[in-house]
């Protein structure tokens, strides 16, 4: 998978075959790590010191990149080059043994040094025994480093496996052969950190440097999307994403891609589409490349283990030890011991509340192929996306309420409902166009607090519009609305039995009903951010109404437990309530909150 | 200098090991030795200064031996490594060679191509091998030490493939050699106990004491003014300013316990702070926050993750009570980089 455009071919799933200037303009957060990389690396070969350095991070953390950028910025530098030599393994060789290792050294030799290095140096090794041909290989890559004063740069992506592969022989044949010849320095990355490397047992215990790479945050992945559109030339692009709604679907995509660096890569051709309903379809697609690697991932596992997470995957929210048990017909021991060791393996991690641990999978994304893969219809994915998005849209809307308040005259309101009520007398006007004309006028007299007329041109809107045509736009009449109720909410003059029929309206129209409820939550939000110890018992009262409408539909479960969560919160100002959700609703919560 | 935590140093960068270098070699004029410290806390690069700075009448050779898994190779890898010292002249002819001549080995291009036999008779060759260079060194003389790096590894793989005898009988072998040649020194060390692997053998009724004519040396951190040193060193490598140098690299020491290790960690871990943010001075409160912060850190990224299995080891029933003292304190707000560093000294 490629981004295109006349000139530019970034590859997503293998930088390394990217052109690397190309990869060193969409660079973003990591300029400071690479210097100091390098300038370890440097030091290494001018001195007798030599680094080994890790790079820690899930899929698509941008490891290739790092490392490509990395090789590429050596080869600029002549000096250095003057006492390093590369070889950048294979990926693809499998190395069993140390041999395979030295072999797989020797062949990255070859490739970038041809004159140097060549087949017919190490020709007599197939006539000898493994152990002499690896006697041989060995002691012939340090002579020729020594005889030219040179240090050895290898560079291994995927340490975890490698290790795994050639075991603790292989291992320590290595650690061996490093201590003996201090002539290499390793740059290594790897999708966690194993038992390899952090038990106290083991040869590579506290060996390497080690950077767990950080996702990106808002702003770095903003710059990283601007990047790429600047250099696909794509200028229309640069402008949109500095416009408020560019800067909220920046947030939205952040939220979809937990800070991933290849998520981003792959969503950011789509952000300048009309809705970001566009993104699903790609985001699906990526899903399912990722899911045979995460089933994969999980066929490696002990049966228990593996249980543990498909449990997880499965679950609504953050899990304790005991319910898992209970679940899987076990006990809190077993159970406790396996969560342990998933941990070290980077498959969960827990959150302490209380006296008990809760348990959630590591990466959102796991999570979401798992639940893909059970669920066929991608409901999930759709309704997270949505409900993101209709989170996300929030400052458009109440800028537009604040000009209103400001500036919009009665007179106004009525010159445009006049206008509208044209549109719809004129007849012969499609239904679609009648129904925005209803929508308008619903508007209008939401603004005028005539909350009765109000439900009824705005049902009679939706009635008229046809599903597939509706847009965010159509419920901004909803949401205005919402905002006002709020208002009057906190005066305490709103007659609850005058709004009521509105829940028959919405309880006909699901995507009213969601943007009601995300906006029941913003409120809730607002009334923590404002800091009202006491909470809104009438606002409790509208969460129950609307959780009735919704009436246990599954495409409400994020919404209502958001709001569930939400109202704990405000009645026990609490912070650790949220750690029973997982972190992606968490984050969306939290932000809703003003907590983060 | 540049903060180098895990990796390989220069000579010059190794600090505070000088007296205990002088000591080693002291005893060494004596009597054999075998290092006891726990991970990471330097022995191998104690060994790479002895090893390339030997006093006078010394020659030192080291060896990392977890390569190795059975007796063959470990006799054959010293031979190898022996031929290098000897004279040219003794190069070309001596005992060790001889045998393996006899024994179907080729010599091609000056190249001894070894005999292809699955079972050689590692403890001939290992006893002509050194009598060869014991022999040579006498002439001079001189005092020959093997530096032998993970041996307990290399024991536990020979343990483990070849079974508990063989393990035994290299180090009767040893023990043996020791004695018969007054100018043959060892120096052993390893990453895991090397009475563990004893234990080990013992089970399978091992009544000798290989190792009771060999000086136990406990290896530990370093001095505290060298442990100042180095963090000020380490801070300089890495541009950090500060407006009371002398007190953060002493706060530096003080929280890594005077452990070299971590302290290259600190100062690594500040040194990636300071790309991030555009604070160029640090302060001695930075590093106590740095240091809770990694203790706290779910990636465990010093790697102290190990604190859970060992306190079973150590205390028994009583690990539970312990563990949640220990949890108590992780979520206190205070520095407890040196205890939790100091508990875990009783590693070995
Ligand atoms: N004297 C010292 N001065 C400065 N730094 C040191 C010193 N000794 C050790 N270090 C640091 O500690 C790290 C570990 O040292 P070394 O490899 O010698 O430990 P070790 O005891 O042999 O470890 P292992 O048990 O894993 O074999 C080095 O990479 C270096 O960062
Ligand atoms: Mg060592």
């Amino acid at each position: 998978m490629s981004i295109k455009s006349t000139d530019i071919q970034l590859s997503i799933f293998s930088p390394n075959q990217s052109n690397p200037e190309q990869l060193e303009a969409i660079f973003v957060q990591r300029e400071g790590l690479l210097n100091r990389c390098i300038e370890n690396i440097e030091a290494s070969a001018y001195t007798d010191g030599k680094h080994h350095q890790l790079m820690v991070g899930p899929r698509g953390a941008g490891k290739t990149h790092l490392v490509t950028l990395l090789v590429h910025r050596i080869e600029k530098n002549k000096k250095l080059l003057k006492h390093l030599k590369i070889a950048w393994l294979n990926e693809d060789e499998t190395c069993v043994t140390f041999l395979d290792l030295l072999l797989s050294i020797f062949s990255a030799l070859q490739r970038r040094y041809p004159l140097e290095y060549t087949e017919q140096d190490i020709a007599d090794i197939y006539q000898q025994s493994p152990e002499q041909a690896q006697d041989f290989l060995a002691s012939y890559l340090s002579d020729a480093l020594r005889k030219n004063n040179d240090t050895l740069l290898i560079i291994v992506e995927n340490l975890d496996a490698l290790f795994e592969s050639i075991g603790d022989k292989g291992q320590k044949q290595l650690r061996a052969y490093l201590q003996e010849n201090p002539l290499f320095t390793l740059f290594a990355t790897s999708q966690r950190l194993t038992d390899d490397l952090t038990h106290r047992h083991d040869p590579f215990f506290g060996f390497f440097q080690t950077e767990h790479l950080k996702a990106l945050s808002e702003e770095e992945a903003a710059s990283l999307v601007s990047k790429i559109a600047a250099l696909s030339n794509k200028l229309d692009v640069a402008r949109f994403l500095k416009t408020p709604t560019g800067k909220a679907r920046i947030k939205a995509l952040h939220h979809l891609s937990g800070g991933n660096h290849r998520m981003y890569m792959i969503l950011s051709q789509f952000i300048s589409r009309d809705s970001i309903d566009t993104l699903v379809p790609p985001f699906l697609k990526m899903v399912d490349e990722l899911t045979p690697y995460y089933q994969e991932r999980l066929r490696w596992l002990p049966p228990l283990q593996r249980k543990i997470v498909e449990h997880l995957a499965t679950s609504k929210t953050t899990v304790s030890v005991k319910s898992i048990a209970s679940r899987l017909f076990s006990t809190n021991q077993t159970i406790s011991s396996q969560l342990k060791e998933l941990k070290n393996k980077g498959y969960v991690k827990s959150h302490k509340r209380s006296r008990e641990s809760l348990y959630e999978l590591t990466e959102p994304l796991m999570r979401i192929c798992v639940e893909v893969k059970e669920n066929k219809n991608h409901q999930p994915i759709a309704m997270l996306v949505d409900f993101i998005r209709i989170w996300y849209d929030r400052d458009t809307i109440r800028e537009k309420l604040n000009f209103i308040d400001e500036g919009m005259q009665e007179k106004d309101y009525l010159f445009s409902a006049k206008n509208s009520m044209k549109a719809i007398n004129s007849g012969g006007g499609d239904a679609n166009e009648k129904g925005k004309a209803y929508l308008d006028i619903a508007e209008i007299y939401c603004y005028q607090n005539l909350w009765e007329d109000f439900i009824k041109a705005f049902g009679l809107g939706l009635g008229l519009l046809e599903a597939s045509s509706k847009t965010d736009g159509d419920y901004a009449a909803l949401r205005i609305m919402v905002d006002y109720l709020y208002v009057n909410f906190s005066r305490g003059d709103i007659d609850h039995n005058k709004t009521s029929g509105l829940f028959d309206v919405l309880s006909k129209d699901k995507k009213a009903l969601s943007a009601f409820g995300v906006d029941l939550l913003r409120h809730l939000g607002w009334q923590a951010k404002e800091n009202k110890k006491k909470h809104n018992p009438i606002l409790t009262q509208w969460v129950s109404a609307w959780k009735l409408a919704a009436n246990g539909n599954s495409d409400f479960a994020i919404t209502i437990r958001l709001l569930e969560v939400g109202l704990d919160y405000l009645q026990s100002h609490d912070e650790s309530v949220f750690l029973e959700l997982v972190e992606s609703e968490r984050v969306i919560l939290k932000n809703a909150f003003g907590l983060e | 200098m540049k903060a180098n935590p895990g990796g390989r140093l220069a000579i010059k960068d190794i600090i505070g090991r000088d007296k205990l270098v002088e000591d080693l070699w002291e005893t060494l004029s004596r009597q054999s030795v075998y290092m006891t410290a726990e991970r990471r806390i330097g022995k191998t690069h104690v060994m790479n200064i002895m090893c390339q700075q030997p006093p006078k009448g010394w020659l030192s050779i080291y060896q990392d031996l977890e390569k190795h898994h059975n007796a063959t190779d470990f006799a054959i890898s010293v031979y190898q490594e022996v031929q290098k010292y000897l004279s040219t002249k003794k190069r070309v002819s001596n005992q060790a060679k001889k045998l393996l001549l006899a024994l179907g080995g080729a010599e091609v291009k000056g190249v001894l191509k070894l005999p292809e036999k699955a079972d050689l008779p590692w403890k001939q060759i290992f006893e002509h091998t050194i009598a060869d260079i014991v022999k040579e060194q006498a002439v001079e003389d001189c005092n020959i030490v093997f530096l032998w790096d993970e041996m307990p590894y290399m024991l536990a793989n020979i343990a483990t493939a070849e079974g508990e005898q063989v393990a035994i009988e290299v180090l009767d072998m040893l023990r043996s050699l020791r004695q018969t040649y007054k100018n043959f020194r060892v120096l052993m060390a390893g990453s895991v106990g090397l009475h563990h692997v004893i234990g080990r053998l013992k089970e399978q009724g091992y009544t000798n004491e290989p190792l009771n004519d060999m000086y136990q040396f406990d290896i530990t951190t370093i001095g505290k003014k060298d442990a100042e040193y180095l963090s000020q060193q380490l801070l300089q490598g890495a541009n950090l300013q500060a407006s009371d140098i002398g007190a953060v690299a002493s706060m530096i020491a003080l929280q890594a316990d005077n452990f070299p290790f971590y302290i290259h960690h600190i100062v690594r871990e500040m040194e990636s702070e300071k790309t991030q943010s555009a604070k160029n001075k640090v302060t001695a409160e930075d590093v106590e926050r740095i240091v809770l912060r990694q203790l706290t850190n779910e990636n465990d990224p010093w790697e102290f993750r190990h604190y859970e299995t060992r306190i079973k080891d150590y205390y028994g029933d009583r690990a539970l009570v312990v563990k949640i003292i220990l949890d108590e304190l992780a979520l206190k707000k205070k520095s407890i980089g040196k205890r939790v560093i100091r508990k875990d000294k009783t590693t070995n």
